[in-house]
């Protein structure tokens, strides 16, 4: 029995919607969840198991369509889902009254349910949020009937599974696969016996690495995990750098490297820069030209300017230079505290004429 | 100030003890005890005095100490010094009973009372503390005594700092207002008000769609509606086959002619009345009697008619008259009287029984004719209702039958027609129901409609505040620089204030550049704080005077006490410089560094005590002993 699972998809989220790639990204999360249903036919596999937050938002009618339309095009799939956090079933959802294709099974209580899909002896169990909370113990002491049949469990919400997965050793449960949702983060557990997919695409910059959906196999006789793998099927990533500088890097050189940096890393990722080491301290650096070229979400510079402390108290010992630079603890400055002696030392370096007696 | 020479009274060991100084580096040597502490004391106590200390044990009080063991009486002595040019001579008696202070202008040869402002002329404004403090110099030791601190910064408050350019910040605080600037106008200013009012929006959106209005009902309607349109259409299939059989049960009577039950009852009973009427007929029909009994009547008659005529021929002829009967009886004047009787009752009776029985020839006629009309009448009723015209009683039985059937049938359909008309009524308020639920579906979309362009917008809401948390973030570090810039200024202006009389601005860089002469460039940087703790910058951090070495700190405070000493001398020969085996810790060739360096840049005159011989070696000089 072959499955896909995947979760987190956030449907109608717009990530970084005030940069000029937002809408682009939006439409990104939707091309992603259609790959994942093309894989499905392509990988000819049995079931497609979506583990909450298919949307980020409650979904219109018209959202679901959209989705059943998909789902529809692939009827040979069973495609069992759940409710997350985002996507929790509120008494006014318009899931409540939505008739879904036939091969789509959408676990709607509240309680773990389940709906067995007799072509492939296969019992899916779930249940879906009814609130953006859930702090009742769902999943305590639950376990698979013992039977013929192999069981997967859904789930959504890493304070319901944690404990689960943590209190129950999952073979003793008798779920073949435990499929869950909410961390944004891809995590297979060692003996594949339960897995977060992650976001299909990353949804802010925060989100590093590769996103994409699961790909597992279970044994139709021994109702076990034959194999299971992570398959990246995002298009974005967002890529932390971080670009060591000296007092010898000029602003126009920085940008040379930020600019290879992109180019060898692909111009559809977004970056987030983080510039450390000293700097000179006459010079500013300025990376506004490459926003434009770039799809650079931040740049956070923390780079130091280089200033000889010593020395330049040496040279200005009673005068405001010299108190200013004592005026700050040596030791373990705060960060505020650190950068109000760059700012004072540079207003002071270069005012200095006002305070020298030639 | 210059000290020319000394002569003691008496004052500690020494009795009767003249010394006098060079110009310059002046070593004085003597060996422990040799009273090299003693003389340094007596040259503070003829600037100062001496008087006992009340509070103070015998051991403790210097006045006691320095007692002359041998005359008492004579405690003190005379001190020449020279300042601008002018010799002074001090003499002080420091017996209690009668101390004495007289100050003699030698040059001029006058005698000056020896008040304070006289003093601080003579120490160039040195008081006691500071004169202990800065160029009367014991063993090296921290200079943070309260006293010391007070009076320093007594003394920097009043100085004229107007003048000082150290302090301007003018340029500097309007270059960092210039960055504030340049980060506020980055600052979106109304990103945290319409986040804000984003938050309360979605809320109370969130507040009016969890109102129950909203619930989508749909599934319980579309069921009801499923239910109700089944309930329909098996009533009205049930109607029309009813309706049907109306119809046809309708046709039936329509065709036998009947209209109702009545038309049907009146049918029934018109049918059997004809069908006994014509039984009654047939019956009276058939029986011969009627027929005979004409029959018989005629034949009376005859007979009646034949006797009569018989009768009245015989009458003719006188036998015969009694048979006969009739009319001939007046003619026959000889014929018996009783045959005439007789002819008439037998003509009358002839008559009698002729008409009689032509009555009932008549009336089997006419029975025979009502006969044929009423069968005909049953045949009629029979073959219109069985279809076989011929009467008999079965037939009659089956009519009957037919009739009940008739009757049973328009009973059913009266029926069928009141229920057609209840199933008329629930129809009616079936679909009324279907409407009502109809309406509540399309009301339900309807909600649906306005909930999901609710939703749009709460979706959009919840959006802007995700996108809007990047430009809060983006606020907060950009506000972070401005705090940090803030941190700037004011730091800055706060210490365009307190360096004003920190004695760092005034002691920093003189100790500084001192220190960097007495160890030759080892050391060179010196923070003085405003409690006059020192410390020694270094390219890794602050250290604390007392953390240095223990030469190193010595090398410091010199360097701390010449500043101060700089600092409030401002012009003329700088007073001398008492040094009282301050260098015993200085290893030789710190010595060297320090003395040479104080030889050559100490404008004033030095006075060394020690109780070495190197110091003189160092300096290549002759020394004083003292014994």
């Amino acid at each position: 029995m072959k499955f896909i699972h995947i979760a987190d998809v956030h449907l109608g989220m717009n990530p970084d919607r005030d940069k000029p790639w937002g809408k682009e990204r939006a439409q990104t999360i939707r091309d992603s969840f259609a790959k994942v249903i093309e894989q499905a036919k392509v990988l000819n596999v049995d079931c497609l198991f979506i583990s909450g937050d298919l949307f980020h938002h409650q979904p219109l009618l018209q959202d679901l369509k959209e989705v059943d339309t998909l789902f529809s095009t692939i009827p040979q799939v069973q495609v069992v889902l759940i409710a997350g956090s985002h996507d929790w079933i509120r008494p006014n959802s318009a899931l409540l009254s939505f008739t879904w294709s036939s091969n789509v099974t959408y676990l709607m209580s509240e309680q773990v349910s389940s709906v067995y899909l007799e072509r492939l002896n296969l019992e899916v169990h779930g249940f879906s949020y009814h609130a953006e909370e859930v702090t009742t113990p769902v999943l305590r002491e639950l376990s698979a009937p013992k039977d013929s049949r192999i069981h997967v469990l859904l789930a959504y919400g890493s304070n319901n599974a944690q404990p689960f997965l943590e209190s129950n050793k999952l073979t003793h449960t008798g779920f073949s696969y435990v499929a869950l949702g909410q961390l944004h983060k891809h995590n297979l557990a060692p003996d594949f016996s339960y897995a977060y997919p992650g976001s299909l695409e990353p949804l802010n910059q925060t989100e590093t690495g590769r996103h994409g959906m699961i790909v597992g196999e279970i044994d139709q006789r021994t109702g076990q995990i034959a194999s299971l793998e992570f398959v990246p099927i995002a298009h974005t990533q967002y890529i932390p750098l971080v670009v060591h500088v000296t007092p010898a890097t000029t602003n126009k050189e920085l940008i040379a490297r930020i600019t290879d940096a992109i180019k060898a890393r692909g111009t559809q990722n977004i970056y987030r820069f983080r510039l450390c080491g000293l700097r000179n301290p006459d010079s500013q650096f300025d990376l506004k030209a490459l926003s434009s070229q770039f799809r650079i979400v931040e740049v956070v510079d923390e780079s130091e300017p280089q200033y000889d402390f010593y020395q330049l108290f040496t040279e200005h010992p009673s005068d405001m230079t010299g108190f200013y630079i004592q005026a700050f603890p040596k030791e373990a400055p705060t960060p505020v505290e650190k950068k109000a002696l760059y700012y004072g030392m540079e207003a002071l370096l270069r005012t200095i004429d006002e305070r020298s007696d030639s | 100030m210059r000290i020319l020479d000394l002569h003691i009274d008496g004052f500690g060991k020494f009795h009767d003890f003249s010394l006098s100084f060079e110009q310059g580096f002046n070593v004085l040597y003597g060996g422990n005890e040799a009273g090299k502490s003693t003389l340094h004391a007596f040259l503070r106590c003829m600037f100062f005095g001496l008087t006992p200390h009340p509070g103070y044990t015998a051991e403790e009080d210097l006045y006691y100490k320095y007692m002359p063991w041998q005359t008492p009486s004579a405690y003190g002595g005379q001190l020449r010094v020279e300042k601008n040019g002018v010799i002074y001579r001090l003499e002080r008696n420091f017996q209690i009973e009668h101390p004495t202070f007289e100050v003699f202008n030698e040059t001029e040869g006058t005698q000056i009372h020896p008040d304070k402002q006289f003093l601080s002329f003579l120490l160039d404004g040195l008081t006691e503390t500071l004169y202990d403090n800065t160029i009367s110099i014991g063993q090296l030791k921290s200079v943070t005594e309260t006293s010391m601190v007070s009076e320093l910064r007594s003394y920097i408050t009043h100085m004229d700092t107007t003048k000082n350019r150290a302090l301007t910040i003018t340029k500097a605080a309007s270059y960092l207002k210039n960055r504030r600037k340049e980060f506020e106008q980055q600052l979106s200013p109304d990103a945290a008000h319409t986040y804000a009012s984003l938050l309360t929006q979605i809320k109370e959106t969130e507040a009016e769609l969890s109102d129950p209005k909203y619930e989508n009902q749909l599934p319980a309607y579309q069921e009801l509606h499923t239910q109700i349109q089944s309930q329909l259409s098996a009533k009205q299939s049930e109607r029309e086959t009813l309706l049907q059989k109306i119809v046809k049960g309708r046709q039936a009577l329509d065709h036998a002619q009947f209209s109702d039950e009545k038309s049907i009852r009146s049918c029934l009973e018109n049918a059997q009345t004809t069908y006994e009427h014509y039984q009654e007929l047939d019956t009276a029909y058939s029986k011969a009697s009627r027929t005979i009994l004409a029959a018989i009547m005629l034949v009376l008659s005859v007979l009646c008619g034949v006797g009569a005529a018989v009768l009245g021929f015989l009458s003719s002829r006188p036998l015969e008259p009694v048979q006969s009967g009739g009319a001939v009886v007046s003619v026959s004047t000889g014929v018996s009287h009783y045959t005439v009787w007789l002819i008439c009752i037998l003509s009358a009776v002839a008559v009698v029984f002729f008409a009689l029985g032509l009555i009932f020839f008549m009336k089997q006629r006419s029975l025979k004719q009502e006969l044929a009309v009423t069968q005909k009448l049953m045949q009629e009723i029979f073959s219109r209702y069985l279809g076989d015209a011929s009467i008999s009683e079965k037939a009659m039985n089956a009519f009957e039958s037919r009739m009940a059937e008739f009757i049973r049938l328009n009973q059913v359909l009266e029926r069928s027609e009141k229920s057609v008309k209840v199933q008329a009524a629930d129809l009616a308020s079936l679909q009324e129901k279907e409407t009502t639920c109809n309406n509540m579906i399309q009301i339900q979309q309807k909600t649906q409609q306005e909930l999901e362009q609710k939703l749009k917008q709460l979706a959009d809401c919840k959006d802007q505040t995700e996108s809007l948390q990047s430009v809060l973030a983006e606020n907060e570090r950009i506000q972070g620089e401005i705090g940090a810039i803030d941190l700037a200024l004011e730091t800055m202006t706060n210490l365009s204030f307190t360096m004003r009389d920190s004695f760092g601005l005034y002691l920093n860089k003189t100790t500084s550049d001192l220190l960097a002469k007495i160890t030759g460039g080892i050391y060179d940087s010196i923070y003085v704080d405003d409690n006059l703790n020192l410390f020694l910058n270094t390219r890794m951090r602050r250290i604390p005077v007392e953390k240095a070495a223990n030469g190193t700190t010595d090398q410091i405070y010199l360097a701390l006490r010449l500043a101060i000493a700089k600092l409030i001398q401002t012009e003329g020969e700088p007073m001398p410089l008492i040094l009282d085996d301050s260098f015993a810790l200085y290893d030789d060739e710190r010595l060297h560094t320090t003395l040479t360096w104080l030889q050559r840049a100490y404008p004033g005159q030095v006075l060394l005590f020690t109780r070495h011989q190197r110091e003189a070696q160092v300096l290549n000089t002759q020394q004083t002993i003292i014994s």
